[in-house]
């Protein structure tokens, strides 16, 4: 802040007497599209842009706090104590792991039998909620508040433990991975297989107007493809080596559960302090592309219904210029944004790496890049909370009511809540906007926490850690008032 | 009431101001990460100095002795 002290009274006055003038016409002009009356929809006391001057302000003075009470490094020591051994047990036995594999295996049967058998139609099929509202989502959450929940209920798992169970019955022992791993290639694989899922929602199923606008069908062959991948992945390489690198899901859920206080050690389960499971885990090569492919991909997600809307559609033109047919033409478009969407986000973090690197006695670009790559799990968390926590609301509200009493689409009704509706005015527009600023805040402020506390430990010094922390703040501050631009175009 | 070339030249001044409410507030947005950027390098330049300063004095005092 040092910096601010040493500012000149006049030149405040100069910046003052221009910035004052702009901040109040700001104020006092009509809100954002006001030439499009219908899309009105909030009626929020300020401007969304002032949200982010607020938001801003807040990482700021919490910068500043970090700067002078957290003077230790916290999170990095590992510690962990088991909780009482019954209670352990109670929770993690074999009866309870092989139960939770069953319901995955069940669920994946069930998903296979509505996508591929159940109505063609996104709205009235049980599958694609499932996959990617219910299970995408929400799994998320559980990882963060119960641990690594998807590890015990992961189908491929279980299916494959069972498997091996059966080998090791007949041939008495169980038969080694045929390759080994090459370590080069880390989580690359659970990268390229994060945006293929992401792809094949947001752009091959794009022409659709649902909230997931994907055919069953082809989220059905989809989950064929990706079961026999995960088998030969975990055939080739062994089972736990490709869960924890190459499978996607496994990885993206471990990713998240890193942030939570529970943990499971040798078979029994154990406490951490918060966010110190995530310090270590971002050293495998591929883990730093991993979550910024996450935070990358949910920004194309709310940009695409904003900022990107007209360029998705003025590109498509130009290649329906040279020959391609409309739907090939959006597609690769689409195609092109996203990967321009990760791009900008790894470009905005790796600007504020190299800014750190600038500091004395920093660690080489790449090593600090990894160092501090964890740091972007909460953020990534936090686009997903504040860029779909109303599609989750509003879509378990058809999943537990008409989806499940008629998965296939065609006019059951086993629970008797085939005709449920889904009340749209359960949460109003401002609540939804709150929640979102919410999740922001909270995910950066988290996010800042963890870069100050491994800055401590990379520039041994906590006031060398806070100067070199202003790069961190800006990527911080950057990613806040992005997200809170796309949020304010997509629901504006 | 205006009309005709006068009405096609106030058609043309107001229909950007009436579009100014879609981008006006772009910039605001950014506001903040300018602000930390100027302080981040503020930070950065002040670095590099002192880093300049300890390398001059290191060379002075090899050549003193």
């Amino acid at each position: 802040m040092s910096g601010w002290r040493r500012m000149d009274p006049r030149r405040l006055w100069q910046v003052g007497a221009v910035a004052i003038p702009v901040v109040v016409a700001a104020l006092i002009s009509p809100a954002p599209a006001a030439a499009h009356a219908l899309v009105a929809r909030r009626d929020l006391p300020i401007p969304t842009w002032l949200f982010a001057w607020a938001a801003s302000l807040v990482l700021i003075v919490s910068f500043v706090v970090l700067s002078f009470a957290w003077r230790d490094a916290k999170l990095e020591d590992g510690r962990w104590r088991p909780v009482g051994e019954r209670l352990s047990r109670w929770i993690v036995n074999p009866v309870t792991g092989w139960l939770a594999g069953a319901l995955g295996v069940f669920l994946l049967g069930v998903v296979l039998w509505t996508s591929l058998y159940g109505e063609n139609a996104p709205a009235t099929n049980f599958s694609l909620t499932f996959v990617y509202v219910t299970a995408w989502l929400g799994l998320v959450v559980l990882s963060v508040l119960f641990g690594n929940v998807f590890r015990a209920l992961n189908p491929w798992r279980a299916l494959a433990r069972g498997w091996q169970a059966v080998i090791r019955l007949l041939a008495g022992q169980t038969p080694a991975a045929p390759l080994r791993y090459p370590e080069r290639l880390g989580r690359w694989p659970a990268v390229v297989g994060l945006v293929a899922v992401v792809w094949l929602e947001l752009v091959w199923g794009s022409s659709g107007f649902q909230a997931v606008g994907l055919y069953p069908r082809t989220l059905g062959h989809a989950v064929l493809f990706y079961t026999l991948y995960t088998f030969a992945g975990m055939g080739l390489f062994g089972i736990d080596t490709w869960l924890e690198r190459g499978e996607v899901f496994s990885v993206y859920f471990g990713m998240f559960s890193q942030l939570g206080p529970l943990e499971v050690r040798d078979e029994r389960l154990g406490l951490r302090r918060p966010l110190s499971g995530a310090a270590h885990w971002a050293t495998l090569p591929g883990s730093v592309a991993m979550v910024l492919a996450s935070i990358g991909t949910t920004t194309f997600d709310g940009a695409q219904e904003g900022p990107l809307h007209s360029p998705i559609f003025s590109f498509a033109g130009h290649l329906t210029d040279i020959g391609l047919g409309v739907t090939l033409a959006v597609r690769l478009s689409e195609s092109f944004w996203m990967a321009a969407s990760i791009a900008a986000v790894a470009a905005l973090y790796l600007f504020g790496v190299r800014g750190m690197q600038t500091m004395r006695g920093s660690p080489g670009f790449r090593p600090l890049a990894i160092s501090f790559g964890h740091t972007l799990i909460p953020i990534a968390l936090a686009y997903l909370t504040a860029h779909y926590f109303s599609l989750v609301f509003f879509q378990e509200q058809a999943q537990f009511g008409y989806l499940l009493s008629d998965p296939l689409g065609n006019g059951w009704d086993l629970f008797g809540t085939a005709t449920n509706q889904v009340n749209y005015g359960a949460l109003s527009a401002n609540a939804i906007w709150y929640v979102q600023v919410g999740a922001l805040i909270a995910g950066h402020v988290t996010g800042l926490s963890m870069a100050h506390d491994r800055a401590i430990t990379v520039y041994g010094d906590p006031k060398r850690a806070a100067a070199s922390q202003r790069w961190m703040l800006l990527v911080m501050v950057g990613f806040t008032c992005l997200g809170l631009f796309l949020l304010s175009q997509a629901n504006g | 009431m205006m009309s005709g070339p006068a009405e096609t030249l106030a058609a043309v001044t107001l229909l950007p101001v009436a579009h100014a409410g879609h981008w006006y507030f772009m910039p605001l947005y950014a506001a903040p990460i300018l602000i930390i950027l100027y302080s981040a390098i503020a930070t950065t330049v002040r670095e590099r100095r002192a880093k300049r300063e300890e390398e001059s004095r290191g060379s002075g005092a090899s050549r003193s002795r």
